[in-house]
C-alpha cells in the first residue's frame, strides 16, 4: 500500500505535540485502545526489575504447577516462574523489535529520501533494485542465515538481522512521500521565494515527514515482532534468554499442549495478541490523523448542528 | 406556470469538524433563482465563488459535509411542484435523467475507464427506461450519429478519446433522454477554442431538437453572450445582479458586472484590460456588509455595515447594490 | 508489438534482476559465516552415521562439489549458477543422496495446495466483504468487521495458528492436530476426505489473516474509488447501487490489487510455511523446518533458492495478468 498521503499545508498546520495527543484521545477510540494496551506493556516491562529471578536461573521454583497466588502465571518445564519470565519475554522481545525499526527505518529513511531527491537514472537504477528486494521473500532468508549462524546469534544480531532485510518496501513508501511532497505547492512557493533546497527539506518537509515515519515505523515493530516470535519457535536464536518466541519454543519443547500445562502457551500468546493489536491501532489511528482526506469525511457527519 | 425549476432563499454551507477544529464555508447565501421553461440560463462569476455548489443545490445531490442552511429548491413537473431539498431518496433518483440531468465539471474523468462507452450509454440508459442491451446501443448510436460524433466512439474506452471528445460523450449521455432541465457545468473549461465551438454548437442543437432548460454555468462571459437568454452573476456566493442577456451586457449595473464585461476582450478595442485590484473573499470568512465592497470602487459607508437587498429595476432586472437601490439609511 | 516492447520487457528484466540478487545473497550467505559449515556438518554427520570412510569421503566430496568450495570465490559462484542453471541443488545432507530437488517436489503440492486454496479464499472474501463495508461504512456489521479484521490483521502467522490449535484441536478437539491426510495414499473418497480434513485448519488460519489484509486494503481502494468522479457523476444520474457496485467499483478497485497481489505473494509464501510449521503440515515449510532442526544446510539452502524463484516467477506472470483486466495498458 504504497499510497502517499497529500499533506494539507498551510491553516494552523503544525500544531503542538501535546495538542496533537489530547486530539487524538478525544476523537479516536483506536488512539486510545492503543495508547492504554501500549503503557500496559511498558508497565509489565518495567515490573522486570523487580523480579526476584535471574531470567536465565532455572529449576529455582518447583515445576509444572498451574497459576495459583504464588505463581500467578504458573511454572515451567524449566522450573521457572511464567510471570517474572514473562516480564524479561515482552521486554526482550520489544527490545529486539525496536532495535530492528531503529536500523530497518534509518536505512529505508536515507535511502528513500536520497532516491526521492535525487532522482534521474540513479533513482531509476536503485529504484529497480529496491523493487527486487521487495519480491525476495525474506523468511528463507532469514532462516538460512540464522541457521548457519546458529548459536552465535545474540539478541542485538537479531536486530540487526531483522533489520537489514526491512528496508526495501519502507524505503519506496518514504520516496513516494518525498516526491509528493517536492510536487506541493508549499514547496514550488518556498522555491521560488529563493529558499535553499535544504532550508525547504528541513523546514517545510521533515515537520511532515517525522509523524509519516513514526506512524509507519510502528508496522516495522509489529514486522520485527513477528519475525523473532518466528525464528525462535523454529529455535534458531540464543534460547537461553527469554522472549515471547523462545518461551513458545520451550513451551513446544516440553510438549506443553499435549500434556496439558496449557498456562505455559497462553501466556506468551495471549502477550503477543494484547501487544499487536495495541501498537497497530496506534499505527492507523495516527496516520488516519495524518491523512487530511480522513479528517474532513470522518467527522463531517456531526456537521448537521 | 412557465417555471421548470426555483431557489428560494438558498442557503447551503460546507461544514468540516475534525478532531474539535470547525470550519464553515459559506458557500451559498441567501440565493434566489426562477428558472423558465425553454430557456438558457446562464449564471455566471469566477471560481470560488459558489456557482458548482449552487449546481449541486439545485440538482439535490447533498452530500456531507456539504449542509443545506435554509431556503428550497422545487421543481415544476406536470403541473406539480415538488420540494427537491426534502424528498426522499429514491424519489429523487427517479427524476435524475428524466426531468433534470447534470454535466459535471471536469468532464474528462466522468467515464467509467474500464469499460467502453457503449457500456456506459447502457448503464445511464437502462438506469431509466426499461430497454434491453441491444436497443439502448441502437439509441446511442442513433443519438451520436445525430450529434455529429462518430459511430467508433461506443467502441472506445474513455482514454482513447480526447478530451474534447469526451466532454461532448458526456453532454450527450446527460441529454439522450431529453430532460426538461438540464445543468451544465463548465462545459467548455479546459478546452481549446475550436473543441469550445464544438461543445456550444452541440449544446445548441441539442436544445434546438429537444427543447427543454439549460442552465450554463460558466465564467466564461463570452459563452453567456452566445448562449443565454438570461443571465445572474454569482459573487461570494450571493447573486448580484440577474438581467436577460441583452440587457445585462449592455446596461450592467452593479460594479462587479461591469468589471467582468470590461475584461472581456474585444475585437476592434486594443485598450488594456483593466483589473480590479483584490480577489474574491475566502468563503469561510466573508467580509461584513456588501461581499464585494473591499474591491468595489464605489464603496460607500454602508456597503461595509449592511448587505444591500435585491431590487428590481426593470422587467426580469435585479441588482443587489447600495448604489441602485440608495445608500444612506435604507436598509434591510 | 508496441506492448510487448513498453510492457513485457522492463517486467522480464525485473525479473532477472530479483533472480540474480536474491541468488547471489544466497551464495554469500554461508560463506561469510566464520565458522565453517562444511566441516560442522560433517563432524555433525559423522556422529550420527556409522563413520564409514568412503560415505564419509564421498560425502565430503559431493558437499565441496555442491558448495563449490575449491577455487577463487568468482569461479565458485560461476559453478553455483551452472548448477542451479541445471536444475541441480545438490544432495540433502541428512538425506544423502537425495537431491534437494526431489525433497521439495515431494512437498511441493502440499504447499501450492494450501497455498493457492487459501489465497482465492481470502482474496475472493476480502475484496466482496471490503468493497461492500466501503459502501456502508457506517453500518453495525461494517464496523463491527472492520474492527475484527483490524484486530486479526496485525496477529503473526505462528500465534493465530496457535490461538487455533488451542481452540479447535484441544478444547474443541474437532480437527486433526498434526499431518496433511491419514490413511494410505489414492484416489479413495477417504484418502481425499482426510486431506480436506487436515487440511482445514491450516487454511483457516491462513485465511483468516489473508482475509483481513485484503478486508482493509480493498476498503481503502474501493472508499477511494467510490469518492471519484466518475461514480458520483454515475450515482447523481440515478444509477442503481448494485451496478455501480459491480461495475464501477469492483472493476476499478480490483486494478491496483492485482498488482498488489504480484508484491505481496511473497509474504503470503511466508505465511504458509510457518503455518505449516504450526501444523506439521507436511508442505515446503514442514520441511524446512526439520531441515533445521538436523542441520540440513543444503536443504534449506535449496528451498531459499527454490522460493526466490519461485515467488519471483510467479509474480512475474501476475503482471502478465494484468493487462488482461486493465484496457488502459491493453489499448494504448
Amino acid at each position: 500500500m504504497a499510497q502517499a498521503i497529500v499533506p494539507a499545508p498551510a491553516a494552523g498546520r503544525q500544531r503542538a505535540a501535546g495538542a496533537v495527543v489530547t486530539d487524538l484521545v478525544r476523537f479516536s477510540p483506536a488512539f486510545t485502545v492503543g495508547a492504554v494496551l501500549l503503557l500496559i506493556t511498558l508497565a509489565f516491562t518495567l515490573l522486570s526489575v523487580l523480579s526476584p529471578y535471574d531470567p536465565t536461573d532455572r529449576h529455582v521454583v518447583p515445576a509444572d504447577l498451574a497459576p495459583s497466588l504464588a505463581h500467578p502465571l504458573g511454572t515451567t518445564s524449566l522450573g521457572q516462574d511464567l510471570f517474572w519470565i514473562m516480564t524479561f519475554a515482552v521486554r526482550n522481545s520489544l527490545i529486539v523489535a525496536g532495535l530492528a525499526v531503529v536500523i530497518g527505518r534509518s536505512i529505508a529513511v536515507v535511502l528513500g529520501s536520497f532516491l526521492g531527491y535525487t532522482g534521474g537514472t540513479v533513482d531509476r537504477a536503485l529504484s529497480s533494485v529496491t523493487d527486487s528486494f521487495i519480491v525476495i521473500p525474506r523468511l528463507p532468508l532469514l532462516i538460512l542465515i540464522a541457521a548457519i549462524l546458529k548459536g552465535t546469534l545474540s539478541l542485538p544480531a537479531l536486530a540487526l538481522l531483522i533489520g537489514l532485510l526491512d528496508w526495501a518496501w519502507p524505503s519506496k513508501r518514504y520516496r513516494a512521500q518525498v516526491l509528493t511532497l517536492r510536487e506541493e505547492t508549499f514547496t514550488q512557493t518556498a522555491a521560488f521565494s529563493g529558499m535553499r533546497p535544504l532550508t525547504v527539506i528541513l523546514r517545510e518537509h521533515v515537520p511532515f515527514l517525522v509523524p509519516f515515519i513514526l506512524a509507519d515505523a510502528i508496522t516495522g515493530f509489529l514486522y520485527a515482532i513477528g519475525m523473532e516470535i518466528t525464528l525462535s519457535i523454529l529455535g534458531l536464536t540464543d534460547l537461553a534468554v527469554p522472549t515471547l518466541g523462545t518461551t513458545i519454543y520451550w513451551a513446544n519443547y516440553y510438549q506443553a499442549l499435549l500434556s496439558g500445562k496449557l498456562w505455559w502457551l497462553i501466556a506468551p500468546v495471549a502477550a503477543s495478541i494484547l501487544m499487536v493489536v495495541g501498537f497497530y491501532q496506534l499505527s492507523t489511528s495516527l496516520s488516519q490523523y495524518l491523512d487530511p482526506r480522513t479528517r474532513a469525511r470522518a467527522l463531517a457527519r456531526r456537521a448537521a448542528t | 406556470m412557465n417555471l421548470v425549476a426555483e431557489a428560494t432563499d438558498l442557503t447551503a454551507h460546507y461544514i468540516v469538524d475534525a478532531y474539535g477544529q470547525k470550519r464553515t464555508v459559506r458557500a451559498v447565501d441567501g440565493v434566489s433563482l426562477a428558472i423558465r421553461r425553454d430557456e438558457v440560463f446562464g449564471i455566471a462569476g469566477e471560481s470560488g465563488c459558489g456557482k458548482s455548489t449552487l449546481l449541486k443545490a439545485l440538482l439535490g445531490a447533498i452530500t456531507p459535509p456539504l449542509t443545506v442552511r435554509g431556503g428550497s429548491v422545487s421543481y415544476y413537473v406536470d403541473r406539480q411542484r415538488m420540494d427537491v431539498l426534502r424528498m426522499p431518496e429514491e424519489d429523487l433518483r427517479a427524476l435524475r435523467w428524466r426531468v433534470v440531468s447534470y454535466v459535471p465539471q471536469g468532464s474528462m474523468h466522468v467515464l467509467n475507464p474500464v469499460r467502453r462507452i457503449r457500456s456506459t450509454f447502457r448503464d445511464f440508459v437502462q438506469a431509466h427506461r426499461q430497454v434491453g442491451d441491444r436497443e439502448s446501443d441502437e439509441m446511442a448510436r442513433r443519438y451520436l450519429d445525430g450529434l455529429g460524433l462518430p459511430p467508433k466512439v461506443l467502441d472506445s474506452y474513455p482514454h482513447q478519446l480526447s478530451g474534447g471528445m469526451r466532454q461532448r460523450v458526456t453532454i450527450a449521455l446527460a441529454t439522450i433522454l431529453a430532460p426538461p432541465l438540464v445543468l451544465a457545468d463548465e462545459p467548455t473549461t479546459a478546452l481549446d477554442v475550436v473543441m469550445q465551438r464544438a461543445v456550444i454548437g452541440m449544446l445548441e442543437q441539442t436544445r434546438r431538437e429537444a427543447g427543454g432548460t439549460l442552465v450554463l454555468v460558466t465564467h466564461d462571459l463570452g459563452v453567456h453572450a452566445h448562449l443565454a437568454h438570461r443571465v445572474a452573476v454569482l459573487y461570494a456566493g450571493q447573486v448580484v445582479e440577474e438581467a436577460d442577456a441583452n440587457t445585462l451586457f449592455e446596461r450592467p449595473l452593479h460594479p462587479y458586472t461591469k468589471h467582468l464585461i470590461q475584461s472581456l476582450p474585444r475585437i476592434d478595442d486594443r485598450a488594456r484590460r483593466v483589473g480590479i485590484p483584490g480577489q474574491p473573499p475566502a468563503l469561510d470568512a466573508p467580509p461584513p456588509g456588501c461581499r464585494f465592497h473591499p474591491r468595489c470602487p464605489h464603496a460607500m459607508a454602508i456597503c461595509r455595515a449592511e448587505q444591500p437587498p435585491m431590487e428590481t429595476v426593470g422587467p426580469d432586472h435585479r441588482v443587489a447594490c447600495f448604489l441602485v437601490s440608495g445608500g444612506a439609511g435604507d436598509g434591510g | 508489438m508496441r506492448l510487448l516492447v513498453s510492457y513485457v520487457f522492463p517486467r522480464l528484466l525485473q525479473w532477472a534482476v530479483v533472480i540474480v540478487v536474491g541468488v547471489t545473497v544466497a551464495f554469500a550467505v554461508p560463506r561469510l559465516s566464520p565458522t565453517q559449515p562444511v566441516d560442522q556438518m560433517l563432524g555433525r554427520m559423522s556422529g550420527m552415521t556409522a563413520t564409514d570412510p568412503a560415505a564419509v569421503a564421498s560425502l565430503r566430496s559431493a558437499i565441496i562439489a555442491m558448495y563449490g568450495l575449491q577455487g577463487t570465490p568468482l569461479e565458485q559462484y560461476g559453478r553455483f549458477w551452472q548448477h542451479l542453471l541445471r536444475g541441480d541443488l545438490g544432495p540433502s545432507l541428512t538425506a544423502f543422496p537425495t537431491p534437494v530437488t526431489e525433497m521439495i517436489w515431494q512437498a511441493l503440492p502440499w504447499t501450492i495446495g494450501l497455498l493457492g486454496i487459501s489465497t482465492i479464499l481470502s482474496w475472493l472474501l476480502g475484496l466482496a466483504l471490503g468493497t461492500l463495508s466501503a459502501y456502508r461504512p457506517h453500518a453495525l456489521w461494517s464496523r463491527l468487521l472492520a474492527n475484527g479484521m483490524v484486530t486479526i490483521y496485525p496477529i503473526p502467522y505462528f500465534i493465530l495458528a496457535l490461538v487455533l490449535v488451542l481452540v479447535f484441536a484441544y478444547y474443541v478437539p474437532l480437527f486433526p492436530l498434526v499431518g496433511g491426510a491419514s490413511g494410505p495414499p489414492g484416489l479413495s473418497l477417504d484418502y481425499l476426505g482426510s486431506i480436506v480434513w487436515h487440511a482445514f485448519l491450516p487454511a483457516l488460519s491462513l485465511v483468516l489473516v489473508l482475509t483481513a489484509f485484503r478486508f482493509l486494503v480493498a476498503r481503502a481502494l474501493a472508499s477511494g474509488v467510490l469518492s471519484s468522479d466518475a461514480v458520483t457523476f454515475a450515482e447523481t444520474a440515478g444509477i442503481p447501487r448494485r451496478r455501480i457496485v459491480s461495475r464501477y467499483v469492483m472493476r476499478n478497485s480490483m486494478l491496483p490489487q492485482i498488482t498488489d497481489l504480484g508484491l505481496q505473494i511473497g509474504a503470503m509464501f511466508e505465511g504458509a510455511l510457518i503455518t505449516e510449521v504450526a501444523f506439521s503440515y507436511p508442505g515446503i515449510g514442514y520441511r524446512l523446518f526439520t531441515a533445521i532442526l538436523q542441520s540440513d544446510y543444503n536443504l534449506i539452502l535449496g528451498v531459499t533458492l527454490f522460493s526466490v524463484v519461485g515467488i519471483a516467477t510467479a509474480a512475474l506472470l501476475i503482471d502478465f495478468a494484468y493487462p488482461l483486466f486493465d484496457p488502459r495498458v491493453r489499448y494504448q
